[in-house]
């Protein structure tokens, strides 16, 4: 009896074994299929009792179509709030002497926010430095161009710096990167501070951006430990909310790399070391 | 007729195993084996020769629905079976404890097994343990957990024939 069992043990033990070093080579989908033969009775009757609460649930019907309403008014809100940004830029347009390119962000680095990829690129006439702004204020400056796209150096970027003046046009200062949606302004007269809530603007000196668009509002006046201090500037535009940018088409003289027509002069030579003078043409 | 509402009884586990996991589950992740707690079962209850063909071929059938390699449960739960036969001296009546590691172990081995076949596909450190060691405690509470059932049960029909 005991041999009979183990027969049947070992026999089976070695149809399965077959069939597992087979299935590495053959994928037996219609024994499969057919295995699961038995499984349709509770497949079809979990179906059948799904489908008749399914027939049953008006309500959910009826909830759907609200919330397709209710997304067709958002979207609807959506387009109007982008109209409205879009009349804005007209505006800015209007405002400003310059030419205008106007162009739409593909891709932003949403963690530091410190480039922008646009849809504008050499063949609409875009180039290197050319100043890019919102309908706000300043935004950064081009830094690469492709065929159709660029990318935008913005103000979280730790190369950005930017001549800023107040209102009345006493002040002439320097703006840095300071933090993640920060710009610090160095360069300050002593005699005369601003006020938190100040806005600045662009001097226009820097010869990247032209005079008067707004860089920031002063947030706070922070002191160093032997009594200088510098200011704070929250910039007025918003980086991770921005979906169109104008970029200005400047005179070409105006934008200019100041570094690029630079001519080594040989001053005089002390042993074996030449001194050279940098002169601009 | 009692052979005929195991089998009806198994293949409704199959089912619940393999086509409503989450019924059983916690966190839609650590799932009970169903059928090593059935085949354990079987193995202490009922004829060897009926157990060896009834894994054999319900082995197959979760081979289909799991998409494993075709008959390597079937010989899972033939060495299952077999191991539990011949040392079941070992799990009867009132060895509960044993019972439960029997459970453990082969659940635990059955998804050491798993773990290796499927290594590629696993993703980190943390879902192996949750598969190696919580399910199979899982799978060894549930068991429990019938077994405490079982014995309310028979104790009130006992005392409801008294």
């Amino acid at each position: 009896m005991k041999a009979r069992t183990n027969l049947i043990f070992f026999s089976l033990l070695f149809i399965s074994f077959l069939f597992l070093i087979l299935s590495t080579k053959f994928p037996f989908n219609g024994l499969k299929n057919f295995l699961k033969i038995p499984l349709k009775p509770f497949n079809l009757t979990v179906d059948f009792i799904s489908f008749s609460i399914g027939n049953k649930n008006i309500f959910i019907e009826q909830e759907n179509n609200l919330l397709e309403k209710t997304l067709t008014i958002s979207r609807m809100e959506y387009l109007k709030r982008e109209n409205e940004k879009l009349k804005e830029l007209l505006n800015l347009k209007q405002r400003l002497n310059e030419k205008f390119i106007f162009s739409e962000i593909i891709s932003t680095n949403k963690i530091t926010g410190e480039f922008f990829t646009i849809d504008k690129g050499k063949i609409n006439g875009i180039d290197i430095g050319m100043p890019v702004i919102s309908t706000n204020g300043v935004v950064g400056k081009i830094v690469e161009v492709y065929k159709n796209n660029s990318i935008v150096e913005t103000f979280n970027s730790p190369n950005f710096r930017i001549g800023v003046m107040d209102k009345n046009k006493d002040q002439f200062m320097l703006c840095y990167y300071y933090k993640r949606g920060l710009l610090k302004v160095e360069n300050v007269q002593y005699d005369v501070k601003l006020n938190p809530g100040d806005t600045l603007y662009t001097s226009g000196f820097g010869k990247i951006f032209p005079e008067n668009i707004p860089v920031g509002t002063i947030l706070k006046i922070e002191y160093l430990e032997d009594g200088d201090f510098f200011y704070l500037l929250k910039p007025v535009e918003n980086i991770f909310s921005l979906k169109h940018l104008c970029i200005l088409q400047m005179d070409k003289e105006f934008y200019r790399n100041e570094f690029e027509n630079i001519r080594k002069e040989f001053v005089s030579k002390i042993g074996w070391f030449s001194i050279y003078q940098r002169v601009i043409e | 007729m009692k052979y005929l509402l195991l089998i009806f009884l198994s293949l409704f586990l199959l089912y619940l195993n393999f086509t409503v996991p989450p019924i059983f589950s916690i966190n839609d992740f650590t799932q009970p084996d169903l059928f090593i707690i059935t085949v354990n079962i079987l193995s202490l209850n009922f004829e060897r020769n009926f157990v060896y063909i009834f894994v054999f071929i319900f082995g197959f059938l979760t081979d289909s629905l799991s998409g494993t390699y075709l008959g390597f449960h079937s010989i899972f739960f033939l060495l299952i079976s077999f191991f539990t036969f011949n040392f079941s001296h070992y799990f009867y009546k009132n060895k509960l404890v044993n019972r439960l590691f029997l459970i453990f172990v082969s659940d635990f081995i059955y998804r050491f097994l798993l773990t290796l076949i499927f290594f590629d596909k696993v993703g980190n450190i943390l879902n192996i343990l949750a598969f190696l060691f919580y399910s199979p405690i899982y799978t060894t509470f549930l068991y429990y957990l019938f077994e405490f059932l079982s014995i309310i049960l028979k104790f009130k029909k006992d005392h409801v024939q008294r």
